[in-house]
């Protein structure tokens, strides 16, 4: 099976940004001339745990900026890998005695510049979901592959009071259908066209406040390739609409009490689409300095959403025959959402005086847990994560 | 059912960009009227330096957080940018 090349609309914005970059005028905050290059590194593994589900998530990101007459410049890469590991039928398994493990691969580059007035960049990110080795068969299939490229720019204004930030993207996704361990269906394409604008104010010395509004439109396939739903006694392939608008705006707010050493964080968020989903979520953080350079943080969050128009219980009733549009995702069905959870950040300041461990002397170290609550049919959900990053500057 | 075919995907189209619209001009009235609280000088900023008080300090930390909720909730956006780019339907 040919699997599509990127889109050319989605290498854009990285053509625009490599080549304006040379061409963006200098500026008060540039320097006069060359710097050395600073290297920052982030290593980072997730786990997700739930009733049917299993991901394991290492992530490693290289970013090196480079100061110079016209300001700075910024190349990174990123690399994350998803192994999940899965019995649900959703996931193409033909019995659910069985347990399959796709692979997710994603590479990204991205290039930005910033002159300390004025910021630009660009990325393109590429996807693939592959399952190697099918239950012992030697059979290898990709099913779901995807790129997309964005760029962004910022203003900043007011003595640096202010943060304007206008983001956009278009990515192009191919969907495929795997039966066993081989591609036998293109189930179709999917393109979505992403903007947003992002405003970060300084409302005084001790409190920022963000607003934000984004837009996604989407055009194409946007069922699961694998889920069959009972409608009317007769097991179909899941039919969601090809089109849809999303709207979401959010707010968050931080504010930092020295005298407690703690800073607390709120965030709301309201979605709405033109499937008839509402979603809602409140998200409430506290930092707690524990020691100079230990930091605990502890949170909650609680999120709502109704159903999409088209989603019933059930499609069994011979009544349900003449519906169009069928789902099974619960992902389309109304329910809530608790989740707690908390994380220990050390400043690696404290090994600046340990030999060999100097190197990381500028950087910290993080682990986090979260227990997520889910009235659905996915079932309660553990994450844990750490990661380490550090800057290195020659 | 929306179509591609036909003109019925025009109405729905159109009422997206204007609230899309509506939504972006809200946001910029609202920061054209903040200059009144651009009082902080860069010296007196340490505590609003610190990585706590960063949004996006954590990128790595976000994205995943971010993957995991467009996996799971219908919801989506608010996080900075477009994740998808993956079959999690």
């Amino acid at each position: 099976m040919q699997l599509s090349r990127p889109r050319l609309s989605s290498l854009l914005p990285l053509a625009l940004v490599l080549g304006g970059a040379a061409l963006v005028p200098g500026s008060a905050a540039g320097a006069d001339r060359w710097g050395r290059p600073e290297f920052v590194l982030e290593l980072r593994g997730n786990y997700y745990y739930e009733l049917s589900t299993r991901v394991y998530e290492p992530m490693v990101s290289l970013d090196v900026s480079l100061d110079n007459p016209a300001g700075r410049t910024t190349v990174g890469v990123d690399y994350t890998l998803d192994a999940v590991t899965s019995a649900s039928l959703n996931f193409g398994v033909m019995n659910q005695d069985q347990l399959v493990s796709e692979y997710r691969n994603e590479e990204a580059v991205s290039v930005s510049h910033d002159t300390g007035l004025f910021a630009a960049g660009a990325s393109y990110r590429f996807s693939k979901e592959c399952v190697y080795n099918y239950l012992g068969t030697g059979m290898h299939s990709c099913d779901y592959v995807a790129g997309s490229g964005s760029g962004f720019v910022e203003l900043r204004l007011f003595g640096d009071t202010m943060l304007l930030r206008a983001v956009g993207s278009h990515g192009h996704d191919d969907v495929f259908k795997r039966f066993g361990g081989r591609v036998v269906d293109g189930k179709g394409r999917l393109d979505t066209w992403y903007g947003g604008l992002y405003w970060t104010q300084i409302l005084d010395r001790t409190t920022i406040f963000r607003a934000s509004y984004d837009l996604m439109f989407q055009d194409g396939f946007q069922a699961n390739a694998y889920r069959r739903v009972n409608v009317a006694g007769i097991n179909l392939d899941e039919r969601h609409p090809l089109m849809r608008w999303r709207h979401t705006g959010a707010f968050a707010l931080k504010h930092r009490i020295p005298e407690l050493g703690a800073t607390l964080e709120v965030g709301y968020r309201y979605y709405h689409d033109d499937w008839k989903i509402t979603g809602q979520d409140v998200d409430l953080k506290t930092y707690v300095d524990l020691t100079p350079w230990l930091e605990l943080r502890v949170g909650y969050r609680f999120y709502a959403q109704n159903a999409a128009f088209f989603w019933k219980p059930s499609y069994g009733g011979i009544e349900d025959a003449e519906d169009p549009l069928f789902t099974g995702d619960p992902k389309l069905a109304p329910f809530q959402t608790h989740t707690l959870g908390a994380r220990l950040e050390l400043d690696l300041d404290v090994l600046h005086h340990v030999p060999l461990l100097r190197v990381l002397s500028n950087g910290w170290l993080d682990f986090h847990y979260d227990y997520m609550f889910q009235n659905n049919s996915y079932g309660n959900a553990h994450m844990i994560g750490f990661s380490l990053w550090f800057k290195i500057d020659p | 059912m929306r179509t591609r075919s036909g003109g019925r995907w025009r109405r729905p189209a159109l009422r997206a960009v204007l609230a899309a619209a509506a939504a972006a001009l809200a946001l910029a009235a609202a920061a054209a009227a903040a200059p009144g609280c651009a009082t902080v000088k860069p010296w007196e900023r340490s505590q609003l330096a610190r990585r706590c008080m960063t949004f996006g300090a954590n990128r790595l930390e976000l994205k995943f957080a971010a993957h995991v909720r467009e996996t799971r909730e219908g919801a989506t956006g608010g996080a900075g940018g477009y994740g998808g780019g993956c079959g999690c339907n």
